[in-house]
């Protein structure tokens, strides 16, 4: 017996960094696995054993009105948030790139600086200047603010080394043929850069969608989601409904990070090879 | 009406930065319809010439002038000129057609004579049937023709080659250099070519500019170039040649020039363009060509003997590496290949005086 069993081939070899990848994998995503697992779960308690099969949390979720709220709060600001830090990103990274700018350095390390300063200093300081200073009170506008600071220095990043990696000479050959820098920027530019402005506009929406401490301080009366599910886990009975918010929202980002990966691999390709 | 200053640049500089002086006051005129090109070692401000012509940098000295218009101040997307780049700068986004077609679309042509013409053009280039191609399905031959129509359908008065020869195969480059050349003829459109390639530069041009660190040595016809280099550095440049430090001995006396070559003796030269004075030092050239061996050195007004050093066999010639005492560099000669030749050998080298090319040092 214990010959047979050497000579066949195992169907997975268990060897030392095997082991280690899978326990990897198990950290990193059984937990997140768990959500979905649990939202069809007919129990009020998120605890094993299992109970039963039920859509009822679902069918929960979509009566749930502050809930709703929250996701279209949510939606919104990342939509609006997206879109212009991509464009503010688009600016700043071809002021870098394209033109000889005075004090490029410390220009580019101003952008990015939000990055490194920590989400609750810059969330008590934006409360502070808006309340103390400027007499605003706290709005989905002021969330959008502090979200912009956060997404367009990854934006710039994104598209910086977009517009790093494309031959120069397509621009002067566009100029060339008698178009101003603007069109070109629109004929040849911008289509080249796809790839990274679409990166720019989903890594932002992301980014804001659940961005949790700038929100938590500016957001006032009107939270985005992820201040809103904060705020119910202290009622365990409606824990169930969040979890079916998630397993939904956890779907739709994994259809989107595809989507945007093979959309940037496409988009590689042409402009691989210069000559 | 061919004008002989089409393309008149005038005194130009360009600087970059403090330090770099990429162009350093240069004055040339090109003819209307000329196939003249720029041709020099990398980093010779060839191709920043080329970029100040087509409007990519400004000069800062001088004047371009075009047809009698100054170009200073306007920009490169309101110039006459069109350029075909080393990269070939095809936009990978857009097939054939939409990378030949890019240009014409300010111009809002007629959609009926928007197809002609690229359809003159794709023909023009030979790339019939190729139109719907992507760009990235392209060979790198075809590459350099979708630039070239794209470049010449919008009928420039000067059209800027920037190496365009340099990424293709040999065999390729030479079939290319022929096509190029009957290409211009046929559309009659002002060339101005870079390349650092001198055979190219030969094959192709009505005439040639030598450039070397940022200053035009020579500006000539090929044939001129070869035959009358103007100086050293030419004559180094454009194909192989032999150079033998001298000074004139006595004369001119009927055209006829007496020199003290070193180590070699008193040759006869003829006079060439310049006055020169006796005692003045001077460099003879000779080209490898111009040298006979052996028997077909008999009766050669000048002579000297040298030992067989290497004989390279190329088939139809050979290179023969000659070694004389008191010479300080080999002795090169293109001798025909049947003649019997011997390592080890010494044989007489002898030429005519009027092979001899005199440069000043």
């Amino acid at each position: 017996m214990a010959a047979t069993a050497e000579t066949r081939t195992p169907f997975i070899k268990i060897t030392p960094i095997g082991a280690y990848a899978a326990f990897f994998l198990f950290f990193i995503y059984a937990p997140v696995l768990l959500l979905p697992l649990f939202s069809f779960n007919d129990s009020q308690y998120v605890a094993l054993p299992l109970k039963g099969f039920t859509t009822r949390w679902y069918v929960e979720m979509a009566a749930a009105e502050q809930l709703q709220a929250a996701l279209f709060n949510s939606l919104k600001v990342a939509s609006v948030v997206s879109i212009i830090s991509t464009i503010l990103a688009m600016l700043a990274a071809l002021a870098l790139t394209r033109y000889r700018v005075p004090g490029r350095a410390i220009i580019s390390g101003t952008i990015v600086l939000p990055l490194v300063i920590p989400g609750i200093i810059l969330g008590v300081s934006i409360l502070v200047v808006m309340v103390q200073v400027m007499g605003v009170e706290p709005s989905l506008w002021s969330v959008g603010a502090g979200h912009l600071l956060l997404c367009t220095p990854f934006g710039m990043l994104i598209l910086i080394s977009r517009l790093e990696g494309f031959d120069r000479s397509l621009e002067e050959a566009s100029l060339d043929l008698g178009e101003n820098r603007f069109v070109t920027f629109f004929r040849v530019t911008l289509p080249l850069a796809m790839p990274g402005v679409i990166a720019s506009v989903l890594t932002s929406f992301t980014l804001s969608f659940d961005e949790f401490i700038l929100a938590f301080f500016l957001a006032g009366a009107d939270p985005t989601l992820p201040v809103y599910i904060w705020s119910q886990l202290r009622f365990p009975l409606r824990l169930p409904q969040v979890l079916a918010l998630g397993s939904i929202i956890l779907v739709v980002s994994f259809a989107v990070i595809a989507f945007a990966e093979w959309y940037r691999r496409r988009g590689v390709q042409p402009s691989a090879k210069p000559g | 009406m061919a004008r002989a200053d089409y393309i008149s640049i005038q005194e130009v500089t360009k600087r970059f930065g403090s330090h770099v002086t990429a162009v350093d006051d240069v004055s040339l005129d090109i003819r209307q319809g000329e196939f003249f090109s720029l041709l020099g070692a990398s980093g010779c401000g060839k191709t920043t010439l080329l970029r100040l012509l087509a409007g990519f940098e400004q000069p800062t000295r001088g004047e371009i002038l075009l047809d009698g218009q100054p170009l200073s101040g306007v920009p490169a997307h309101h110039r006459p000129t069109n350029m075909v780049f080393q990269s070939y700068a095809i936009f990978p986004h857009l097939n054939v057609v939409g990378n030949i077609a890019y240009g014409l679309r300010k111009d809002r042509l007629p959609r009926e004579e928007l197809r002609q013409r690229v359809e003159e053009a794709l023909g023009l280039v030979k790339l019939h049937g190729l139109g719907q191609r992507k760009a990235t399905e392209l060979s790198g031959g075809q590459r350099q023709r979708v630039a070239l129509a794209r470049a010449l359908i919008k009928r420039p008065k000067v059209l800027l080659l920037d190496e365009p020869l340099s990424a293709l195969d040999k065999k390729l480059r030479e079939d290319m250099q022929i096509e190029l050349r009957l290409l211009q003829q046929e559309v009659g459109i002002t060339f101005v070519f870079v390349t650092h390639d001198q055979e190219e530069a030969l094959t192709m041009s009505d005439r040639i500019a030598v450039m070397s660190g940022g200053k035009v040595l020579q500006v000539a016809s090929p044939n001129d170039l070869y035959e009358r280099p103007s100086c050293v550095e030419v004559a180094g440049f454009i194909g192989q040649m032999n150079f033998f430090p001298a000074e004139v001995a006595e004369g001119p006396s009927a055209g006829t020039l007496k020199l003290q070559v070193d180590g070699v003796g008193p040759t006869l030269a003829l006079d060439g363009v310049r006055d020169w004075r006796p005692g003045e030092a001077l460099t003879l050239a000779l080209r490898p060509e111009r040298l006979r061996l052996g028997a077909d050195a008999e009766g050669a007004e000048n002579s000297m003997r040298a030992r067989i050093e290497a004989v390279a066999y190329l088939g139809d010639r050979c290179h023969v590496h000659l070694r004389a005492p008191g010479l300080e560099n080999a002795i090169l000669v293109t001798a025909s290949s049947d003649q019997s030749l011997n390592q080890g050998d010494e044989v007489k080298v002898g030429w005519q005086a009027e092979s001899g090319v005199l440069l000043a040092n």
